[in-house]
């Protein structure tokens, strides 16, 4: 019985076996050097040219092996699991332009407050965060490969459990910072676990609706009830950035894997008719606050009051930041500054620009390297989203399509929203810009999702395939070498055409699609 | 120095472009390597599964001949049509002409080969047709090829879009040796492969 097993590359229990694991190992290794991901690598080392005149070389020279490092070691990862190389080629790019922008930021904190820098704990912090992104990154695509039960429901229960918990953690235990709280300080590390909790969120709603065709009433109930207590406690944390993201993913997942359009329509319109009566009563009740009766003055009242105010402040100074230039507006103001200033190709001039390292990054990405630069960042952006749709076309299954699709739309949904905020384009809200902004949270977090998102794309599973195959991964394998060697062009040949035959026996709907995603 | 940070910037700008363009480019390939290699698992199972299904549907046809051969000798009719892939004896036998179709998409791929075994034989949009086209062009019931006194007509069952045979709309085509027409994007190429209908043969 085991040696039958052992023919097929699966131990009893479903593990690879350690030959076919060498075999895998040596094709990712092959595919890998020959891998278009790694001219990322000469960018890093440019990025130098640019860092360095501004005072920031040494600091940026302390972050460059662990880049490198990274960027191998994804790519090798990448191979071993046929994932989509373009999504790691567009991260690797926007972390160097992080890397590079937070080394600039470093240099000019070192610049202002002589007295602080004590050497290397400053650059150790953001070696610190890479590392520990990398590991938590390996780990999150390792369990999500073996743990098949990730999809379950008990899975689902057990982390609507920790989801509930870590928020009423945060809520009782959570230190502010700049009137929203939501940082848990442990032992010397910070952690914002509201970005925890929107990853925890795919991972809820795609195991209640993904796993059926149609998914029946009491599963939407239950998605209706978790998403609103999850949104509800992000408004007692009054974090609305995020509550705005898993807003919009939300509607996305009622419009896309929802069948009925009806259930769709009728949430959005309820949803519009309650924020209108939200606005309604927030200007009622500002107006008894103002009288000073009972109703105005509660303290449920009063939260209630600052919350709103926030949210119209936002709006208003938005529209007319030169009405409070020195409060309410001055952020905007400056980041409209320092987007003049940087014109086409950035400037090295530097302006006191407020929160510059995490929501204003954009525009000092603007400052520093100039509008051309920027946009063509903003243009990975896209490409990435655009990738992303693409791996949600390809998958047949639907709990992987809604993972795809909830990790992308995030991804983007995130990044457009601070953008077009930071810009001026619409009201502004605390939230990062992935990869680009500081912040080590926001950094694993962003890794953790990639991870996932690469997870998905891959073409391998390693559990569950019965065939006879070890001849197939050498074969694989040596294929791999000649690629390495002679290139692809000339290993066409030497392969038989098995996607022709393949094609023939799938059907024609099947190869255009296969042909269109392949770029031929 | 800022001269150089903007000559670095310069740089950034354009190896960023190289960069995306060259992986384009060049993932194209990586990326075919790695469905190269899916598509040799779904080659492995597809041919697990064809031979399958082989061998249900000649089981089934075992079963359907014995049970013709009981019921055809009974009725004893010169109606019944007869597939040319197995010819049976001793029933009244007419071997009809047959037909072969070759689709072609607009890329002159060929997409598939039908033959014409039995008449009537729709051709549409539905699956409930002999032959089924898949595209916005091709009704739901398209067309039929029909025998009529001996001779092989396709006809339109009043679709808007008509069949097409040297850039006309027509309403009938009589098939003959060769010849192609065209039903929405698809291209289709009549050849022959049986015989033309010879003396009805009585075999007892």
């Amino acid at each position: 019985m085991s040696n039958k097993h052992l023919k097929r590359g699966l131990t009893p229990s479903g593990v690879p076996t350690g030959e076919r694991i060498s075999w895998e190992c040596q094709r990712a290794f092959y595919s890998c050097l020959r891998s278009p991901v790694l001219a990322v690598i000469p960018l890093q080392i440019a990025g130098m040219l640019f860092v360095s005149p501004k005072g920031a070389g040494q600091i940026y020279l302390d972050l460059l092996p662990l880049l490198v490092l990274i960027t191998v070691a994804s790519v090798f990862f990448v191979c071993l699991v046929q994932g989509n190389q373009k999504i790691l080629l567009l991260t690797m790019i926007l972390l160097t332009v992080g890397t590079m922008l937070q080394s600039l930021f470093k240099a000019e904190y070192i610049a202002k407050n002589p007295e602080k820098s004590s050497g290397r704990s400053l650059t150790l912090g953001l070696q610190l965060q890479y590392i520990a992104a990398l590991l938590l990154a390996v780990l999150t695509g390792f369990l999500y490969w073996n743990l098949r039960e990730c999809s379950s429901l008990k899975m689902a229960e057990f982390l609507t459990i920790v989801s509930l918990f870590l928020s009423v953690f945060t809520l009782i235990f959570a230190k502010s910072v700049g009137n929203v709280r939501n940082w848990i300080v442990i032992g010397g590390f910070s952690f914002q676990t509201t970005e925890l909790i929107k990853l925890l969120y795919l991972f809820i709603s795609a195991a209640l609706l993904g796993t059926v065709e149609r998914p029946r009433k009491g599963r939407l109930v239950w998605f209706y009830l978790i998403s609103f207590i999850m949104m509800g406690f992000l408004v007692v944390q009054s974090e609305f950035g995020t509550l705005l993201l898993l807003l919009m993913v939300f509607m996305t997942y009622l419009f896309l894997f929802v069948p009925d359009l009806k259930i769709f329509g009728i949430t959005a319109i309820s949803m519009g008719v309650f924020s209108g009566f939200l606005t309604f009563l927030g200007i009622r009740m500002e107006r008894w606050a103002a009288t000073g009766s009972s109703l105005g003055t509660n303290p449920l009242a009063r939260k209630y009051i600052a919350n709103f105010q926030k949210i119209a402040n936002r709006v208003i100074y938005w529209m007319h930041p030169e009405k409070d230039p020195l409060g309410q507006g001055y952020q905007l103001i400056k980041a409209r500054e320092s987007i003049v200033l940087g014109g086409w190709f950035g400037t090295s001039s530097v302006t006191d620009l407020p929160v510059k390292t995490s929501d204003l990054v954009f525009p000092a990405l603007i400052q520093r390297c100039g509008m051309i630069f920027a946009l063509l960042v903003f243009l990975v952006f896209i490409l990435l989203w655009l990738e992303g749709m693409k791996v949600c076309l390809r998958k047949k299954d639907k709990y992987h399509r809604m993972m795809a699709v909830g990790l992308v739309s995030m991804f983007f949904n995130q990044s457009i929203i601070i953008i077009a905020g930071s810009t001026g384009l619409c009201p502004l809200t605390g939230i990062t810009l992935p990869f680009i902004s500081s912040g080590g949270s926001s950094l694993v977090v962003s890794f953790m999702l990639m991870s996932l998102l690469l997870c998905i794309s891959g073409n391998i599973s390693w559990k569950g395939q019965s065939s006879e195959e070890i001849e197939f991964f050498e074969k694989s394998t040596n294929c791999a070498k000649r690629v390495f060697a002679f290139g692809h062009r000339h290993v066409r040949g030497l392969v038989p055409d098995i996607r022709s035959g393949a094609r023939s026996l799938t059907g024609s709907g099947s190869a255009k699609s296969r042909s269109k995603a392949g770029g031929v | 120095m800022s001269i150089i940070s903007q000559a670095a910037i310069v740089l950034l700008i354009v190896l960023t472009i190289a960069i995306i363009s060259y992986a384009n480019k060049g993932l194209r390939y990586a990326q075919e390597e790695g469905e190269h290699f899916v598509d040799e698992w779904a080659l492995k199972q597809a041919k697990i599964e064809e031979q399958k299904r082989r061998i249900a549907r000649e089981r089934t046809r075992s079963k359907e001949i014995s049970h013709s051969k009981n019921t055809k000798q009974t009725e004893g009719s010169g109606n019944s049509h007869v597939t040319g892939d197995a010819p049976q004896k001793n029933t009244i036998h007419k071997i009809i002409s047959r037909y072969r179709l070759t689709v072609r998409d607009e890329e002159k791929k060929v997409i598939c080969m039908a033959d014409v075994d039995h008449y009537p034989y729709t051709i549409g949009r539905d699956r409930s047709n002999d032959l089924v086209l898949d595209d916005i062009y091709v009704a739901r019931k398209h067309c039929v090829i029909l025998e009529e006194e001996g001779q092989t007509i396709l006809r339109n069952l009043g679709s808007q879009n008509a069949i097409y045979v040297g850039g006309k709309q027509v309403e009938e085509y009589l098939l003959q040796k060769e010849g192609h027409f065209y039903i929405g994007t698809y291209e289709i190429i009549v050849s022959e492969t049986g015989h033309r209908s010879q003396p009805t043969r009585v075999t007892l």
